[in-house]
């Protein structure tokens, strides 16, 4: 065995010991949990299916006709700014968030990445393409958002949601504070809630750039502003945590 | 798991849960080395029901339960390294530049996270994740001719990195 390979066996070893146990699942449950929409799928979907016909006949019902547009989407019950009847697409209504998807009882206005920052180097004048992120703040503190917004869903496990949250600064030096003293507060929005985190820990991003990390655990779904305090230096932005995509 | 039986996957859901159970700690440590800031719970779940659903698939013919099962573990561990934030593990303070450490695992740590990403895989699942050489080929959708001279490339690349003499 060479050196090389000692040191990479010695290291997988000691690696391998810090990993905590294993996963418990109740394999079982889960598996049949899973199976469950295929052993029952032929009658679910027919019974979706005749649900959302008969949802949209009461829209056509309700609402006249198809396509029509103007003022009167929202009636029966749900205000003009609830969730999206299905009787009726919203017109001109392109913000690509599904306000369903959300138990938000408003739309969630995510901040979008408007306008861009372009960091100083060696930090990447934009993400790499494939996080379709744009940054956003300023040289004392910045971000990376989602172009189309934060939303963040899909959650397996019950509340509460855990999110890491990732920072960066000019004014941050990752060798001399490994552990910045970086607080994030979140503020929903809808109703009340709150939270703070901090400090935060690095984090080394795949394409070589360090970042403050702030993992935040948002104890509810709903239309949430966080805001970083970092050396004097503020930046919020508002994401939606919905339970499903 | 090489010894156990090898045969079409259970279809029953307690039959499965039977089969896949000792495989539960390894896929954990590949999707705990593979996406170190996802859910690694998350992913061995995912994996889980994802192999469950596609039961029907397994070939015995094509490898054993447990490489199909890291397979799928390590697609789903893709996927969430990519779907949000991949960012590495937070706790290990990597940062551009040599480091000179007084842990050498943080040294190998750094120095394998300059290999090509192919060969990082290949050392990720050998050395750390403790991975065969056919069950890393299954992971790497390569044959095991391919995963040893990828092995050899990245020791080599790795011996300046980590300062050992030739």
């Amino acid at each position: 065995m060479t050196d090389v390979e000692r040191m990479l066996e010695d290291a997988g070893a000691r690696w391998r010991a810090g990993q905590p146990p294993a996963p418990t699942f109740a394999l079982s449950d889960l598996l049949v949990r899973a199976s469950g929409p295929m052993r029952q799928g032929p009658s679910l979907l027919v019974g979706l299916a005749a649900a959302a016909v008969v949802v949209v006949l009461l829209g056509v019902f309700a609402f006249g006709r198809f396509g029509s547009s103007g003022p009167g989407r929202g009636s029966g019950g749900s205000s003009a700014s609830g969730p999206v009847s299905t009787g009726s697409p919203p017109s001109g209504a392109s913000t690509g968030r599904s306000p369903s998807a959300s138990i938000s009882p408003v739309p969630c206005n995510v901040t979008l990445p408007k306008p861009v920052y372009v960091p100083p180097k060696p930090t990447l004048l934009t993400p790499p393409a494939y996080y379709d992120s744009d940054w956003y703040g300023s040289a004392r503190l910045w971000t990376m958002l989602d172009r189309q917004g934060e939303s963040w869903s899909g959650w397996v496990y019950p509340p509460p949601y855990p999110q890491k949250t990732f920072w960066w600064s000019a004014d941050w030096n990752p060798t001399e504070e490994p552990m910045p003293a970086i607080t994030v507060t979140g503020k929903r929005l809808d109703r009340p809630g709150s939270f703070v985190y901090g400090p935060g820990t690095n984090a080394s991003a795949d394409w070589g750039s360090t970042a403050m990390l702030v993992g935040v655990d948002f104890p509810t779904t709903g239309c949430w502003e966080l805001t970083a305090r970092y050396r004097g230096a503020t930046l919020s932005y508002v994401a939606e945590v919905a339970d499903r995509p | 798991m090489s010894d156990r039986p090898t045969g079409r996957a259970p279809d029953t859901a307690a039959d499965f849960a039977d089969w896949i159970g000792p495989e539960v700690e390894r896929m954990a440590r590949l999707a705990a080395r593979l996406a170190p800031t996802a859910d690694r719970d998350d992913i061995v779940q995912e994996a889980l029901v994802r192999a469950w659903q596609k039961r029907r698939q397994y070939d015995p013919a094509r490898g054993t339960p447990g490489a199909w099962l890291l397979a799928i573990t390590a697609d789903r561990a893709r996927r969430a390294r990519n779907r949000r934030r991949p960012m590495p593990a937070p706790s290990l303070a990597v940062v551009p530049g040599r480091v000179r450490s007084a842990d050498d695992r943080v040294d190998v740590e750094f120095a394998v996270a300059r290999l090509a990403p192919r060969q990082r895989l290949a050392v990720d699942c050998f050395y750390f994740v403790g991975l065969s050489v056919a069950e890393t080929a299954a992971v790497m959708r390569c044959s095991e001719g391919t995963v040893k001279s990828t092995l050899a490339d990245a020791r080599r690349l790795l011996r300046p990195l980590l300062e050992v003499p030739e």
